[in-house]
Order: structure tokens, then C-alpha cells, then sequence
């Protein structure tokens, strides 16, 4: 009986060996590493101790604090960009009424999704080329004769990385709205129109409010996320000119891959790990958001 | 009338919106068919003919990445899926001591952010003589994206009766049996979604790759991040890699829609 029970216990364990192989291998055993190797100084194959040097570099090197603060930039942009714009999308294609022209827009605002991402990026690479980029050539033929390498200079670099996918509808947040709104009870919103609340009314008192848990998800998501997002940054500018567009992770990326300081990376990391953990924390405890 | 005029106001807004959301899809299309002297003489011109020589000579320049992304995709996808609903299948129809904690030690893993593995996974695969491969890709990949299966197969084989399971255990049937002829036919669809996400994850990925893999190996996003490096000097034929390059993640699209949306929007993929 008991031999028989465990028998059939030895079988789930076996059929979860896969899963848990794979995660222990290139999930876990690399946190294991990445926490140990950020107190030491490691090319891969020896490492050294070195305590808090890494993190003390981190925090005191020049670059840390342009890179701060070009991410508070790159946040609170990521930010207004997944709320404001998707929600005007989403809220103009009901406006416009009509089933088929709601199909005909929103169909035309999410087809970029389906190039890969890199594509899109390099895609804006070209707009803002020097030579033969869109903007340039618009700026040309409008009459201006100032050109921009809009990456290359120190004052342009960070606004057009922010710019870059404007006006910003194309995405999840677009579809995450557009289906709430959607689900809106028609007849509620029918009832406070027969009783006189106007368009502007309805939207603040009516769809801002109900809209608040879709918010909430598409903001912690959109600040997670940016932390994350140097990828874009990478194949841009590279982090500059200089360090101009520079963030934590970027700065992480050249440190590792760049100058292969594996352990000062992977310190970086564990900071950045740190900040995420504490707002995935706090959105557990406090938003309760379901994601 | 107050409500048509604003009606009017909006739709207009909207076009203008929409419009330059095509913009730079539009750039692609129309550039892909022009020659670089056409660009550089004048940038604004419609191109004298169609110049699908671009795509040939761009066919020629990004094959190969293509074969690429699309051998390390399909692998990836199958490994996925796989192991992915066996663990599933297990959790939601076996009981066994441990279980939750099992559970929550493989979901936690969402918490750990690509960001802080990259360095030490790097190492690990540099330790297995996996770098210059594709197994150190896929590997790795598959880690993190059978998550999702797990997850999504989990719900989906609770909800199936338990009687269709012990009619099968009573004809003999061994708990192997049980997952791949009983539960797996019965959740395509969740496989489909499942492969989908997946495979627009690995296949748009480019950061892995390119710290991974040799040029002489690249996958289509390497190649496209080289062209544009290089290739100042042919936009035209750019363009045209891009075009091709988007095929396989346009077609996975518009194959499985329904599938891809409810997949992005029940839980972000791990890659």
C-alpha cells in the first residue's frame, strides 16, 4: 500500500524532472552566482573577493548619477507614453463610432506590432539619420537648413530615443484600454447621458474611475519594465554620445560585455534587482494589482 | 449637434494619429523599392520601377539568419511546449507531498528579471562550450518560456473531468499514457497559443544572440542590427531584409490572433 503510494509519488517527481532542471540550471544556479560574484572582481574563470567595491564603484563613478537620472527620464516619459496616448487612441476609436471604421482603426493602430521590435527600432534609427533620415529631409524640405545628427549630439541623443515610436498608441496598453472600455456597461453610460452629463463628464466620472485597475497594471508594468529596457538604448546610441543616453542597465551591459568586469556587472545587477524587487513588493502589498 | 461636431473633431484627430502611427510602415514599404541613387538624388520621388532586385540581393544577405532564428524558434517551441504541459499535467492531476511548494519555487522564477541573470548565465554558458552554439540559446530560452505552459496547461487540465482519467487508469493505461493521449489532444489550442508567444519572443529577441553567438551564426535580428550599421550605404536593400525578415512573425500573427492577444494579455512571457 504504502510502496504502491510512493511508486505513484515517484512518477510525478520524475515527470517534473525536466522542468526543474532547466529552471535550476539557468534560473536559479545563475541568481546563486550573480549575488556571490557582485562582492568579488571575476573574468569568468577566477574570481577574487572584494566586498562592497563593486556596489561602492557603482554608486560613485560619474556615470551612475547621468545614468539616474537620464532613467528617471526614460520612466516618467515610458509612463505618460503607455497611459496618455494609448487612452486618447482607445477613447477616439469609440468616439468615432460605427463598427466597422472601430475595426478599420484599430486594426490600423496595432498593425506596427507585427514587425519584430528590433525592426521598429531601426526603422526610427533611419527616421533620424543624418544624411537620409525622414526628419532631416522633412526639416530640408519645410526650408530649415540646420540638420541634426539627432543621435549623435548630446543635446538631441535622449529626446529622440524618448520620441521614438510616437504617437506611442501601437501596444498593449492600446489593447488592455480598449477592451475595458469596452466592457463599460453601456447602459449605466446611456442613463448618465439621458440625465444630461456630457461627453468630458462621462469620461472623467465614468471611465477614468472604472479604467483605475487597468492603470494601475499598465504603470507598474511600464516602470518595470523601463528599468529593464536598455536593448533599444544599445542598439541606438550605445549609451552615448559620451554617456548622454546611459542607464543602470545599459551601464551593467558595457561593464560586463563591454570592459568584462563580470563581477562590477553583475553587482549592478543585484542593485537593479533590488529596486524591482521592492516595487513588485510594494504592487503586491499595496496596489494588489493581478498581473 | 454639439455631439457631431465633436464626433467630426475626433475622427479627424484619430486619422492624424493613425496616420503617423503608419508612418515609418509606410518608409518601409516605399524605400524597399528604391535603388540608393534614387535616395540620395531625390529622397521624396516615387522610385522609377520597382525595384525588387532590392529583394533579391536583401533575400541573399539575410537568408541564412532567417534559417538561423527560425531552427533555434522551432526548437525552442517544441521544448517548451513539452516539458511545459508534462510538469502542468502533473500539478493539476497528481497529488504528491511538496506540490505547492514545487509550484511556487517554478513561479517565483518570474520574479528573477533577465537583467540580473545575463552576466552569470553568460558564464555558465561559456563553462558548458556553449557559446558559438545554438544550444546556447535554446537552452536557456526554454527555461523560461515553458513557464507559461505550465501555468496556462495547469488551469486547463484541472477543468477536465476526472472520470476521463480513471477510465483510462482502469484499461491499464500508464500515467505517461494518461498526459500524452488523454490531456495533450485536448488542449491544442493552449499548445498553439503557448508556441506562438513563444516563438515571437525568441524569434524578436536580440540581446541573447548577440552576446552569444558568432556573426559567422547570427540570427535575422543580428543581421538586421548589421545591416543598418553597415549599410548606410543601401537603404533600399535594408528595407527589403527587414521586409522578409518580418515574414515568419507576420504570418505566426495573423495565423493565431485570437490565440496571440489572449496569451500576451493572461501573463507576460519570460524569455
Amino acid at each position: 500500500m504504502n510502496l504502491a503510494k510512493w511508486r505513484r509519488y515517484g512518477i510525478s517527481y520524475l515527470f517534473l524532472i525536466p522542468s526543474f532542471l532547466f529552471i535550476a540550471t539557468f534560473l536559479y544556479y545563475p541568481v546563486l552566482l550573480a549575488f556571490f560574484h557582485s562582492f568579488t572582481k571575476w573574468n569568468l574563470v577566477t574570481s577574487e573577493w572584494v566586498g562592497l567595491d563593486n556596489f561602492k564603484k557603482f554608486f560613485n563613478e560619474g556615470t551612475f548619477a547621468t545614468g539616474a537620472k537620464n532613467q528617471l527620464i526614460y520612466t516618467l516619459t515610458d509612463v505618460v507614453k503607455a497611459i496618455v496616448f494609448p487612452l486618447i487612441g482607445a477613447e477616439l476609436v469609440y468616439l468615432v463610432g460605427g463598427n466597422k471604421i472601430k475595426y478599420l482603426f484599430r486594426t490600423g493602430f496595432i498593425l506596427p506590432m507585427l514587425l519584430p521590435g528590433v525592426v521598429s527600432i531601426l526603422l526610427w534609427q533611419n527616421i533620424y539619420d543624418p544624411t537620409n533620415g525622414l526628419l532631416n529631409q522633412l526639416l530640408h524640405a519645410m526650408g530649415f537648413t540646420s540638420t541634426h545628427a539627432w543621435l549623435g549630439e548630446e543635446k538631441t541623443a535622449i529626446w529622440s530615443i524618448v520620441m521614438m515610436g510616437l504617437p506611442f498608441i501601437s501596444g498593449l496598453p492600446f489593447l488592455i484600454f480598449y477592451a475595458a472600455i469596452g466592457n463599460m456597461n453601456q447602459e449605466q453610460l446611456e442613463a448618465a447621458r439621458i440625465d444630461g452629463a456630457n461627453g468630458w463628464n462621462v469620461f472623467t466620472k465614468m471611465h477614468l474611475p472604472f479604467l483605475m485597475p487597468q492603470f494601475k497594471i499598465v504603470i507598474i508594468l511600464t516602470i518595470l519594465g523601463s528599468l529593464q529596457d536598455y536593448v533599444k538604448i544599445m542598439i541606438l546610441t550605445g549609451g552615448g554620445p559620451g554617456v548622454a543616453t546611459t542607464n543602470p542597465a545599459m551601464i551593467m551591459y558595457n561593464a560586463a560585455f563591454g570592459s568584462s568586469q563580470y563581477g562590477y556587472g553583475s553587482a549592478i545587477g543585484v542593485a537593479l534587482f533590488l529596486v524591482i524587487l521592492v516595487l513588485t513588493i510594494f504592487n503586491l502589498k499595496f496596489l494588489k494589482t493581478d498581473y | 449637434m454639439t455631439g457631431s461636431l465633436t464626433k467630426w473633431t475626433g475622427g479627424v484627430l484619430l486619422t492624424i494619429l493613425l496616420i503617423l502611427t503608419l508612418v515609418p510602415f509606410v518608409l518601409l514599404i516605399f524605400f524597399s523599392f528604391k535603388t540608393q541613387l534614387e535616395v540620395l538624388i531625390d529622397f521624396w520621388g516615387m522610385p522609377d520601377k520597382l525595384h525588387f532586385e532590392n529583394y533579391s540581393a536583401a533575400w541573399k544577405a539575410v537568408r541564412s539568419s532567417i534559417g538561423n532564428s527560425l531552427y533555434v524558434c522551432v526548437i525552442t517551441v517544441a521544448g517548451a511546449v513539452l516539458i511545459g504541459s508534462l510538469s502542468g499535467y502533473v500539478f493539476a492531476r497528481h497529488k504528491f507531498p511538496l506540490k505547492s511548494p514545487l509550484y511556487m519555487l517554478l513561479i517565483g522564477v518570474m520574479m528573477i528579471p533577465s537583467l540580473l541573470t545575463v552576466v552569470p548565465l553568460y558564464a555558465i554558458i561559456t563553462n558548458l562550450h556553449m557559446t558559438h552554439s545554438f544550444w546556447g540559446l535554446i537552452l536557456p530560452y526554454i527555461s523560461g518560456t515553458q513557464l507559461l505552459g505550465i501555468m496556462l496547461c495547469r488551469t486547463l487540465f484541472e477543468s477536465l473531468p476526472e472520470e476521463l482519467f480513471e477510465a483510462a487508469r482502469i484499461d491499464g493505461g500508464s500515467e505517461f499514457y494518461l498526459y500524452s493521449r488523454i490531456a495533450l489532444p485536448l488542449c491544442v489550442p493552449i499548445l498553439v497559443t503557448i508556441g506562438i508567444v513563444t516563438f515571437l519572443a525568441v524569434y524578436s529577441d536580440y540581446l541573447w544572440p548577440f552576446i552569444v553567438l558568432d556573426q559567422s551564426q547570427q540570427t535575422f535580428t543580428m543581421a538586421a542590427v548589421g545591416l543598418n550599421k553597415s549599410g548606410r550605404s543601401d537603404i533600399g536593400l535594408s528595407f527589403a531584409a527587414y521586409i522578409i525578415g518580418s515574414v515568419p512573425t507576420v504570418l505566426v500573427i495573423l495565423f493565431g490572433m485570437k490565440y496571440y492577444i489572449e496569451g500576451m494579455v493572461s501573463g507576460a512571457v519570460k524569455s
